[in-house]
């Protein structure tokens, strides 16, 4: 079916401009990729579009030099599935963290819902406990303990 | 989406239920060699643990006792090639002492990802990410600076010196 496997080929492709622009830190052109009302499913719960661009403002501030390398991309009717590699230095107040300088990579693996080029839905989970390990914040025992 | 394609996802879908019911709920790792391969790799399992399946079984046992499974959501489920990835919620009974934490008998939820890579009828590969920083927050009564993960780090002053 090509027209289908087309689809894929672009939805994958938005996904892949998404990121790029992420690289560049360009909020605006993150923007560009968003419908107007999509919703982000994130730690917190569903976050509307509303407050998509400051959550995204706020992780820039912590984390400026922040790289994502796309590991694998899975797509079928209008999903995408992604695992992603973010790097970055800590470098601005993340969570009531004070910034720690340190470089920090950590797994962030989500699936979007894209319609007529755009995301509609997007849900992620970031490898929190190896993050906050990297910034030492957690007691190495209780990692042990708990892994 | 063709039927064959269809088929396939769903008998994938069936695969991992029949994996996350049988250890995560009856505690039967006998699942574990009955879909897992010989050869199969947790990609983001942490390097102490023992590689392949020996390491699946590991860390099943561990958490087992502190967190009682109640229940997995599958949110979204999206297949293609060899993969079948989703987006779940994971449902656990606070039941043990987990980082510190004596049991509270609460009910929590943290959000989940995974990708797992087929070979036939069973999986060869396996990624996974999991919020499990938040179960601390979720489990005590405040949360953010007077609470959560924020009581049990050192401030960063601290935790620099300890590195």
């Amino acid at each position: 079916m090509p027209a289908d496997t087309d689809q894929l080929a672009a939805n994958k492709a938005i996904v892949q401009q998404l990121v790029d622009a992420w690289n560049a830190r360009d909020i605006a052109r993150m923007m560009r990729y968003w419908a107007p009302d999509m919703v982000h499913h994130g730690r917190e719960g569903a976050m509307p579009a509303g407050q998509v661009g400051g959550e995204m403002q706020r992780f820039i501030t912590a984390f400026p030099d922040i790289h994502i390398d796309v590991e694998e991309m899975i797509a079928e009717r209008d999903l995408v599935s992604t695992r992603l590699r973010v790097s970055a230095t800590h470098s601005g107040p993340y969570m009531d963290i004070e910034p720690t300088g340190r470089a920090v990579h950590c797994a962030l693996m989500g699936q979007l819902r894209i319609v007529d080029g755009k995301v509609v839905e997007h849900w992620g989970v970031a490898d929190t406990v190896h993050l906050l390990e990297q910034l030492g914040l957690i007691d190495e025992k209780l990692l042990e303990a708990t892994a | 989406m063709n039927d064959e394609f269809a088929q396939i996802k769903a008998e994938r879908e069936a695969i991992v239920r029949r994996f996350r019911g049988a250890v995560l709920f009856r505690r039967d790792f006998s699942a574990i060699e009955e879909v897992l391969a010989p050869e199969f790799v947790d990609h983001f399992a942490p390097p102490w643990d023992p590689p392949g399946r020996d390491g699946v079984q590991h860390r099943f046992g561990q958490a087992a006792g502190a967190l009682t499974t109640t229940k997995v959501e599958v949110l979204v489920s999206v297949c293609e090639g060899d993969y079948l990835s989703q987006a779940i919620e994971l449902h656990f009974a606070h039941t043990g002492e987990f980082m510190g934490i004596p049991a509270t008998g609460r009910n929590i939820a943290i959000g989940g990802s995974n990708t797992f890579r087929f070979d036939g009828g069973q999986i060869v590969e396996h990624w996974g990410v999991f919020d499990v920083a938040k179960i601390p927050d979720l489990l005590r009564e405040t949360q953010g600076a007077q609470g959560g993960w924020a009581s049990m780090w050192p401030s960063p002053q601290e935790a620099s010196r300890r590195s």
